[in-house]
């Protein structure tokens, strides 16, 4: 293997809306998506050789895990089937995996399928009991940790350190309520100001409930191929070019630092090594704004902006729509919603569909290399990925 | 919850309420929880150590949505403490009367206390939480 120029076709894609779809379960959201991706590809159900399906909590929102044959059953594939769990990584892993298949010689011709049903609870404890999973249930959960206070921990570290306003914080949120206006499948198109954000109610000081993701149903599904016959079915496909995953340790205390997310750098400069290329060639980057503080870590760990420069660069508008390097064009997790599992491939074709020009008033022009950065509770996974034409 | 509480605390009984870690016999690391393995040293000979519980604030919120089993406490602080041995864990921080004196570098101790409940009929979960020493 040669990793700098292996590369894998993205061929297909489709998703759903995101949101609260209570007319539609987890099999029906899969279904729906695969089925688009497989017509968007323009490939028969029969040449699917395998299945990867991304999920972080269907035991938990739903008491159904053996995803892998559930999802192969409901959309009608009859391959072998995987499905794989890295919380809030899980889909940009599962995608991961399927390019090692493909880049083995294993086999050709794959779907990915990232799917989140989390509309069934009714209890806002029930919903941070559930995403609490993603932390160290024992030393930090159990000691009555939350996801956002983890968060909220590196937020109060990172201003300490850097200096951080909360409307510079807020602005994540405006700028990607902004963009969510212009993408159709989003889950919140409204307005929002740094006045709502700020004045929400509080999760865990000084993160309120609009800093970070409702609650989501969704599933979203990419046909990935060998690059040798990706043009018997796209003419100019789009390629993942790289895709690199790191670790920092589960529990945020055993961590040498609170105000960046190691495991983001980690996995960044490892894919721009093999690449050769440098953050300046980045043109795109959807990135996993979990809550709002964790764009800000992203864009820094990425390498887009100086470190501690994220919430300068955010309210100086480098970051918006028609600033230096757009992020969340699609109004990342905050506003396209974040069905957790879904959300690693959502980036994805986020990204697909600027390329292709598809991306209608949200549409970014001259497109170099586009890049994706999915991570897993506070970042104990990280997965980069990179794109180009 | 619906994991098993009553294996699971029979377990951490020691590490949860009397701070039982361990100790690296080759590098002289500590560990907190314990640890079967020093993976820098690739040796299973560790001492058990008991450590003081004195420590200091590294960070620290406020969480109003709490998960499920703390609604008891709610809104209740949490953070980050720094042993005086240098391991760090994750806490409840306890008789807080004015949060504005919760500046990173103080003082805290270790102190007995109810973690949980496992909703009203479920088991109690006890531990440690650290108070600050203003």
């Amino acid at each position: 293997m040669n990793p700098l120029m292996d590369k894998i076709a993205i061929i297909g894609y489709d998703m759903t809306k995101f949101g609260d779809l209570y007319h539609l379960g987890l099999g029906d959201l899969t279904s729906l998506a695969i089925t688009g991706a497989l017509n968007n590809a323009g490939l028969d159900r029969s040449e699917v050789e395998a299945l990867y399906v991304g999920n972080a909590g269907s035991g938990k929102f739903l008491g159904q895990e053996h995803l892998g044959c559930l999802v192969a059953t409901e959309s009608g594939l009859d391959c072998q089937s995987f499905r794989i769990e890295a919380s809030g990584a899980s889909g940009a892993v599962a995608m991961r995996i399927a390019s090692h298949g493909i880049l083995t010689g294993y086999i050709d011709k794959a779907v990915v399928v990232g799917v989140e049903k989390m509309t069934s609870f009714s209890k806002s404890s029930d919903t941070q009991t559930a995403l609490s999973t993603s932390l160290d249930s024992i030393w930090e959960s159990a000691m009555g940790g939350t996801l956002a206070a983890s968060f909220a921990l590196m937020t109060k570290a990172y201003a300490r350190k850097y200096g951080l306003t909360d409307e510079q914080r807020a602005q994540v949120a405006v700028k990607n309520h902004n963009n969510a206006q212009k993408n159709p499948r989003a889950q919140f198109k409204n307005k929002i100001t740094a006045k709502n954000v700020l004045g929400a109610k509080m999760l865990a000081d000084p993160l309120t409930l609009f800093e970070g993701c409702a609650s989501s149903d969704g599933a979203a599904a990419l046909v990935l191929c060998a690059p040798e016959i990706a043009e018997s079915y796209d003419s100019e496909p789009i390629y993942l070019r790289a895709s690199k995953q790191a670790h920092a340790p589960l529990a945020l205390q055993r961590r040498e630092s609170l105000s960046e997310i190691q495991s983001i750098k980690k996995a960044a400069d490892s894919g721009y090594k093999q690449l050769n290329i440098s953050p300046k060639d980045i043109s795109i980057a959807e990135v996993h704004d979990v809550l709002t503080i964790a764009e800000i870590l992203a864009i820094e760990g990425l390498g887009l902006v100086e470190l501690g420069q994220g919430g300068i660069a955010t309210i100086e508008g480098k970051t918006a729509l028609d600033g230096d390097i757009p992020v969340n064009t699609s109004g990342g997790l905050k506003a396209r919603g974040h069905p957790i599992g879904a959300s690693g491939v959502a980036q994805a074709i986020e990204i697909l569909e600027q390329f292709k020009n598809k991306a209608g008033d949200r549409q970014v022009k001259e497109i170099n290399w586009g890049i994706t950065q999915s991570m897993g509770g506070t970042g104990g996974t990280s997965v980069v990925s990179y794109y180009s034409r | 919850m619906s994991r098993n509480l009553v294996a699971e605390n029979w377990r951490l009984e020691r590490s949860r309420y009397l701070l039982v870690g361990n100790k690296c016999t080759e590098c002289e690391k500590y560990y907190f929880p314990n640890v079967q393995i020093c993976t820098d040293c690739n040796i299973s000979k560790l001492d058990e150590y008991v450590f003081s519980g004195k420590g200091k604030l590294i960070e620290w919120t406020k969480i109003y949505e709490v998960a499920k089993g703390f609604e008891l406490f709610a809104p209740l602080y949490y953070g980050i403490i720094e042993l005086e041995e240098g391991v760090r864990v994750a806490a409840q921080i306890t008789e807080v009367t004015d949060d504005t004196k919760l500046i990173p570098g103080i003082k805290t101790q270790m102190v007995f206390r109810k973690l949980f409940e496992d909703g009203s009929q479920g088991v109690l979960t006890y531990g440690f939480k650290a108070e600050p020493q203003i």
